[in-house]
Parts: structure tokens; C-alpha cells; sequence
């Protein structure tokens, strides 16, 4: 075309410059030279537009640049040079615009001669640059759109999301390569299906069949409506199992159309999306369950003292706070004893002060009944993401049994310390590991001579001086086993005294371990006063012997002798012999008494009484 | 009444265990008024009543001791606990006589098996005639 120009117009040389506008350079890209005439094209790339732009400034008429004869531009000396370069005489410059603006310049050069360019020329020339213009932003348009194409099949073909084209009839005709990926399809595999394909197996986002025609793109074709992010579930191929997308399906129109006559639907793979929100929902109901039917109270509430939960057992023991929490009431601080109030603030102060910290604290509920409870808490402050505080998060139990229990526990420990304490007998605690003192009372003190600072320093072998360690160690494990429950044993004193007592023991539980209670009566005087009864009483039993033996054989005899004398006796010899008789008689019976009285005296020893 | 060794030509023997002669001549008299077909043997202590049962004891003897219990040498309840391991045991059969009127003497003498009675002296013919009518004493007898 240039070189019709250039003929038509009898011109040597005619170009095209165009603008590199980011480096502020314009470039000769379009050259025609006229037979015999040079090519300068090579020579100017990358030239100033400051150098036109100069030009235009000081020699345009309408931006064109008609230069008859270029000595009128020796002055501008870095131009003329430039011209004189290309032997150029003449020449006209004629800018190419695109959109109003300047984006580069057809020019015509006259080397062999100086002329004056006519306005027809002039003319030819600028329906030229609106040609070039024209050309130049249909050239842009169609490499715009050509870089649209491309950048959009780049990004079709590199999208992490899949793409799916289906017609007006469902049937996929296009899919980008992460459609491929996520639905484990090749594209001759995909291209062709459509949503009423079995092999889908859809399901919908509760896993229930979904039907072909309820697929987000029909929909979409069906109403001309686009739909957005339905969740579903169809069968991998390849994994042998559901994924889960989610679908977006958005009809198209053709101009003037009102029913879409094509499809695109555009999913993410959501699976482990969908897995985690599966499993949140089940750790969920998991832990409802676990809140709900565990046996501790579980509540929270806000930071101006309302409930904004509570489990079912907190429910069971103080649903009036329902009412309290209706009625706006602070209902915490008013569903907790007045005399705790005080201890309940602090604790969620220190709770707010600490966020994450557990506090534990126990504190007095009356419940639905009006009884007391004691319960035992434990308090922490909840935040949010940034930190800041946003509820008390409270779990607790109720103690009220387990306190009373312990009061009735101390109260025992008490007595048994005044029984102990108090008591008018001996008694002490023994190790029966090391035969060691634990504890005496005041009573053992006094008996024994020694302080409880001594004796809590002394073994049991230090007092008792009636059997050896070993017996004593044997004695401390029978105690335990449950074997011996009373011994008598002789035990020193301070003074040096040696007592004969009568010990019982009773193996307790103490902190744990098993230990030996001691009871000492002290039984010398009794045992004394039982040893001279014995001897008593052997001194009359021999005495009842001796009557019985020897006292009364010279009796018999005589007795004897008596009844044989009757038989052979004269009239007189029968008085004597009855006085005699009568005698004996009456020394028997005295002796039959005295016998039976000593009889009488018994001392049983065992059962020390005194019949 | 010799106290001698007697010929074991007689079965059936009544010994009179008596430390005291007064006593031995009172019961033997007793005895021979009651004329019982026995052999009459006396001994001052229990060590000698043991030496004539020993010496006069068979399979078929049948004895009767009128025992004294306060003896020298050996008292009653020695004889007694001695003639528990003679092998003539089951043949003797033991009235305890004595002077003692003390029921404990009388309860030690009943825990003997050879024991079947406690008089108290002196005793009399219908004594012993009692302990002779005795229908068991009679079936041991004979």
C-alpha cells in the first residue's frame, strides 16, 4: 500500500513510524523506497518522539508536518542533521491516531527534489494514516482479543477450580483440566456425559440421591437462572469413592435469546472440607451429648453476670435460674448464697485478669428446694480472637454430701481426740513396725513418769521388762493380724517401779497406715491381792484335807471299834458304848462341818469372783 | 491272816489296801461275817496290793480292792493311776475306802474307771452288801 502511495504521489520514500510510548521512542516499521533511493529504515529505530514532537510544536498545522525544504529547519540542529542524514529535501509528516491520540506517523519523503506538497497530496495522505490508524486499532482489537483468548485459555486451562461447558441439552462439551482432575475423568471419558449420567451417583449435601435434572447446570439451563455453591457428593472413578464439590452454574445467552443455549458450571473440590465439617458435626453432637449427660454442672455466662448456658443436670438442681435470667436479674450472683458473693466477684476477676487461667472456688447454691448446696467450681475466662474476654465457662459439683462427711469426719477425729486425751487411763499410739511411741495421753504420762517429749523418743522394749524385742515385734504383729487383743506384761516406770499390767490393744487406721492402740490398767495390787487369796486358800484346803484325812481316821476307827464292841457287849457294857457313840457322832459332824465350810472357799481365778 | 503269797489256785479275791492294821482287822472281819466264797488278800500300801495282783492276776481272776486312799509308799490315787496300765485291769473292780468326808476325794475317785464305789469309814457289812447285790458288779463277778 505504501508503495501505491509513494507511486501515486511521485514521492521517494513514504514510511510508518509508530510510538513506543512506554520508552517515549517511536520505531520506523513500514518502509517503500523509491528505485535508486537508500533505505533508512534500519537506521531509524528507537528515534526520540521529542524529536517529532518538536516539530510538531513548531511546524504543524493540524498536527500535519509539511516541510518544503528542510534548510527552514537548520536551526533545530539535531533535526536537520537527522534529515540531511537521509538526504531527504522535502517532506510531510502525518500522524497516525488511534483513539485521539497520536500513536505514530506516516510520513513521505521527497530525496531527489524540493517540493511543495499539494493539499490533495496532503489529503492522500492523512486518509492513509486513518487506514494505518484503522489498521492499527483493528490490529490492537484483535490482538486484545486474541490476548483475551489466550489469558483465558490459560486461565481455563490452569484454574484450580473445574470447568464445565454443557449445551442446551446437559451435554458436556468442554471442561478445563482441573474439571478432569476432580471429577477423575479423561476428556474423552467426560465430553458427551450429561448430569442424567448414572455414573455420577450424585447425592446431595445430606448424601441422598440427587437426580439428574436437580444438577445445578440443568437447573441453571431450566430456569435461565444462574445457581450458586450447591454442595454434592458424586463417585470418583479413580478413588473408588464420593467427593464432595461445591457448584456454581451460571447459563448463557445468545443476543436476544431468552433461553440459554449453553451452560458453564464452575466446582472446587470441598471434600475434606465437607469430611472436617461431617466431623465437626459429630464432635459436636459428641460433645452436647458428653455436656448434656454428664453429671457435672456445665454453664457459662456473660460478663455482665447472666447465664448463657447451662447443661441439664444444672438444670435439674437450679431451674429457677431460668426465671432470674428472663428477668435480667444478674442471675448469677442471685442464684449464689449472699455470703459468697464477695468470693464469687473475685474469683472472676482474677479469672478476667487471666484469661485461659482455671480458677477453683466453692461456693453455696440454694437449689430448687430451698436446700443448700456447697459446690465446687471450676472457673475460666473465654476470649475472643484478638484476646478480649467474652464469657465465664464455669464446670462444677456438688460437694455438699462429701463437706458434710468430712465435718462429721472432723467432728469424730475430735471426740476420739478427747476420748484419747481426756481419758483417766494410760493409753498410747505404737508403730508396730518400730515399736515406737506415736502418741500418749496425759494419763500414760503420769503413770509411766515420763513426758510425751521423752516417750514420743522411746520404744515400747524401754518399759516393758517381761519379754525380749523379738517377743514384743511377735506380740505387735499378732496385734495386727487380729490375733492378740490382751496381754499381761510387766513394764518400769520412771522410777524404776516395776508394774504388773493388763494391756489391751486394737489395731486402727491412721493416715493410712495400720497402728497399735494401747489401753494399760494397772493390775499389780489386784494381782498381790490374788496371790494372797490363793495361799488362803491353800492354807484352808490343806487344812480341809488334814480334818478329813487325819482328824477324822482316829474317829472311824473308833467308830469302827464301836459297832464291833455291840455285838458282843453285856447289858452295861451298852450304856458306855452308846455315850461313845454319841461322842464320835457329834466329833463327826463338827469335822463334816469344818470340811464343808473350807469347801465353800473357792477362788476361781479366771473368772475373778469371789463366791 | 497271812499275807503271804497265796496259792493261785482261787479265782476270785477280795483285797483289803489298808495302811492301818485297826482298819485291816475291822473289814476282814466284815468280810468273813459275810462269808463270801472269796480268797481275802491284805496289803499296807498300794505298791504291795500291786505286787500280789501281779503275782495272783490271770485272764480269769475277778478282784475286789477295798482301797485306802492315805497310804505311805503309795497312796490310793497312785495305785489307782498304776493299776490303769496293768493288763488284769478289766479283772479289778475298786471301792474306795476312806476317812475323808471331802467331795473332792469322792469326784477324783468316780473319774476312775475301775472305780465303782466311795465308802466312808468306817463302813458296815451292809455296804459292802450293797456294792455285792449290784446287778453289774454280780455280772463282772461271775
Amino acid at each position: 500500500m505504501l508503495g501505491q502511495v509513494g507511486n501515486v504521489l511521485h514521492v521517494d520514500r513514504v514510511y510508518i513510524f509508530q510510538f513506543d510510548q512506554e520508552h517515549v521512542l517511536m520505531n520506523n516499521t513500514f518502509e517503500w523506497c523509491a528505485d535508486g533511493i537508500t533505505a533508512q529504515k534500519e537506521n531509524l529505530q528507537n528515534v526520540p518522539i521529542e524529536l517529532y514532537r518538536g516539530m510538531l510544536h513548531q511546524n504543524s498545522v493540524a498536527d500535519i508536518i509539511h516541510i518544503p525544504d528542510i534548510n527552514s529547519l537548520k536551526r533545530n540542529v539535531e533535526m536537520f542533521g537527522h534529515l540531511q542524514a537521509q538526504q531527504i529535501q522535502s517532506f510531510v509528516l502525518v500522524p497516525i491516531k488511534l483513539e485521539d491520540q497520536i500513536v505514530g506517523i506516516v510520513g513521505l519523503d521527497s530525496v531527489r527534489v524540493k517540493r511543495i506538497f499539494t493539499f490533495k497530496e496532503i489529503e492522500l495522505m492523512q486518509v492513509l494514516s486513518e487506514i494505518i490508524g484503522n489498521t492499527l486499532q483493528r490490529k490492537s482489537h484483535i490482538e486484545k482479543i486474541q490476548d483475551q483468548d489466550r489469558d483465558f485459555k490459560n486461565l481455563f486451562d490452569t484454574m484450580a477450580q473445574g470447568v464445565v461447558y454443557q449445551d442446551a441439552n446437559g451435554q458436556i462439551i468442554q471442561a478445563n483440566t482441573a474439571a478432569l482432575r476432580l471429577l477423575g475423568l479423561t476428556m474423552q471419558q467426560l465430553l458427551g456425559k450429561d448430569s442424567m449420567d448414572s455414573e455420577w451417583h450424585a447425592v446431595n449435601s445430606e448424601g441422598q440421591p440427587l437426580p439428574g435434572d436437580q444438577h445445578p447446570a440443568m437447573i441453571a439451563l431450566k430456569t435461565g437462572q444462574p445457581v450458586y455453591n450447591v454442595e454434592m457428593g458424586i463417585y470418583h472413578p479413580i478413588q473408588k469413592q464420593h467427593i464432595w464439590i461445591l457448584v456454581s452454574a451460571m447459563p448463557e445467552f445468545r443476543n436476544g435469546e431468552s433461553k440459554p443455549f449453553r451452560v458453564f458450571a464452575t466446582f472446587q473440590d470441598i471434600t475434606q472440607n465437607k469430611k472436617d465439617a461431617i466431623q465437626l458435626a459429630i464432635n459436636e453432637q459428641r460433645l452436647r451429648s458428653i455436656i448434656e449427660t454428664q453429671t457435672s454442672y456445665v454453664i457459662r455466662t456473660n460478663l455482665t453476670g447472666s447465664y448463657t448456658y447451662w447443661n441439664k443436670t444444672f438444670e435439674d438442681d437450679f431451674s429457677y435460674v431460668k426465671k432470674l435470667n428472663s428477668e435480667n436479674k444478674e442471675a448469677v450472683l442471685a442464684s449464689i448464697c449472699d455470703y459468697h458473693h464477695q468470693r464469687t466477684i473475685e474469683t472472676v476477676q482474677e479469672c478476667l485478669a487471666q484469661p485461659g487461667k482455671v480458677v477453683q472456688v466453692e461456693l453455696d447454691k440454694p437449689d430448687d428446694d430451698g436446700n443448700i448446696r456447697t459446690t465446687l467450681w471450676e472457673f475460666v475466662c473465654l476470649t475472643d480472637d484478638r484476646g478480649n474476654p467474652t464469657e465465664m465457662q464455669c464446670v462444677g459439683i456438688d460437694v455438699t454430701e462429701q463437706r458434710k462427711a468430712t465435718k462429721r469426719l472432723e467432728e469424730s477425729e475430735a471426740r476420739f481426740k478427747d476420748i484419747f486425751n481426756k481419758n483417766m487411763s494410760p493409753m498410747c499410739l505404737l508403730d508396730p513396725q518400730t515399736g515406737g511411741y506415736i502418741d500418749v495421753n496425759p494419763a500414760f504420762e503420769n503413770f509411766y513418769g515420763y513426758t510425751k517429749e521423752q516417750l514420743m523418743n522411746m520404744f515400747i522394749w524401754d518399759i516393758n521388762v517381761s519379754n525380749s524385742k523379738d517377743e514384743i515385734y511377735g506380740f505387735l504383729k499378732s496385734i495386727i493380724s487380729g490375733n492378740i487383743q490382751t496381754l499381761d506384761l510387766k513394764h518400769k516406770n520412771a522410777k524404776g517401779e516395776v508394774k504388773e499390767i493388763y494391756a489391751s490393744f486394737a489395731s486402727i487406721v491412721s493416715e493410712g497406715r495400720q497402728i497399735v492402740h494401747e489401753i494399760v490398767i494397772d493390775v499389780t495390787e489386784r494381782n498381790q491381792y490374788f496371790r494372797t487369796v490363793e495361799l488362803q486358800n491353800k492354807a484352808l484346803q490343806d487344812i480341809a484335807w488334814t480334818q478329813s484325812h487325819i482328824v477324822r481316821a482316829p474317829l472311824a476307827r473308833l467308830m469302827g471299834i464301836v459297832d464291833q464292841l455291840k455285838e458282843l457287849n453285856p447289858e452295861e457294857l451298852k450304856d458306855w458304848l452308846s455315850l461313845v457313840e454319841s461322842s464320835a457322832h457329834e466329833l463327826d459332824l463338827i469335822i463334816q462341818k469344818i470340811t464343808s465350810r473350807a469347801q465353800e472357799i473357792k477362788f476361781n481365778k479366771q473368772s475373778d469372783q469371789l463366791n | 491272816m497271812d499275807t503271804n503269797i497265796m496259792q493261785p489256785a482261787a479265782t476270785r479275791f477280795i483285797f483289803l489296801v489298808e495302811d492301818d492294821p485297826i482298819f485291816q482287822l475291822l473289814h476282814q472281819k466284815l468280810i468273813q461275817k459275810l462269808a463270801w466264797n472269796v480268797e481275802l488278800l491284805a496289803a499296807r500300801n498300794g505298791q504291795e496290793a500291786l505286787d500280789l495282783l501281779d503275782k495272783v492276776g490271770t485272764s480269769d481272776m475277778r478282784a475286789l480292792v477295798l482301797l485306802d486312799i492315805n497310804m505311805p509308799i503309795c497312796d490310793g490315787w497312785q495305785f489307782l493311776n498304776q493299776l490303769n496300765s496293768k493288763f488284769y485291769k478289766e479283772s479289778v473292780q475298786v471301792a474306795v475306802v476312806s476317812s475323808s468326808t471331802d467331795h473332792v476325794d469322792r469326784q477324783n475317785a468316780s473319774k476312775y474307771k475301775n472305780v465303782i464305789d466311795y465308802l466312808v469309814k468306817p463302813i458296815k457289812a451292809a455296804d459292802l452288801e450293797i456294792i455285792w447285790n449290784e446287778p453289774s458288779f454280780q455280772e463282772f463277778w461271775k
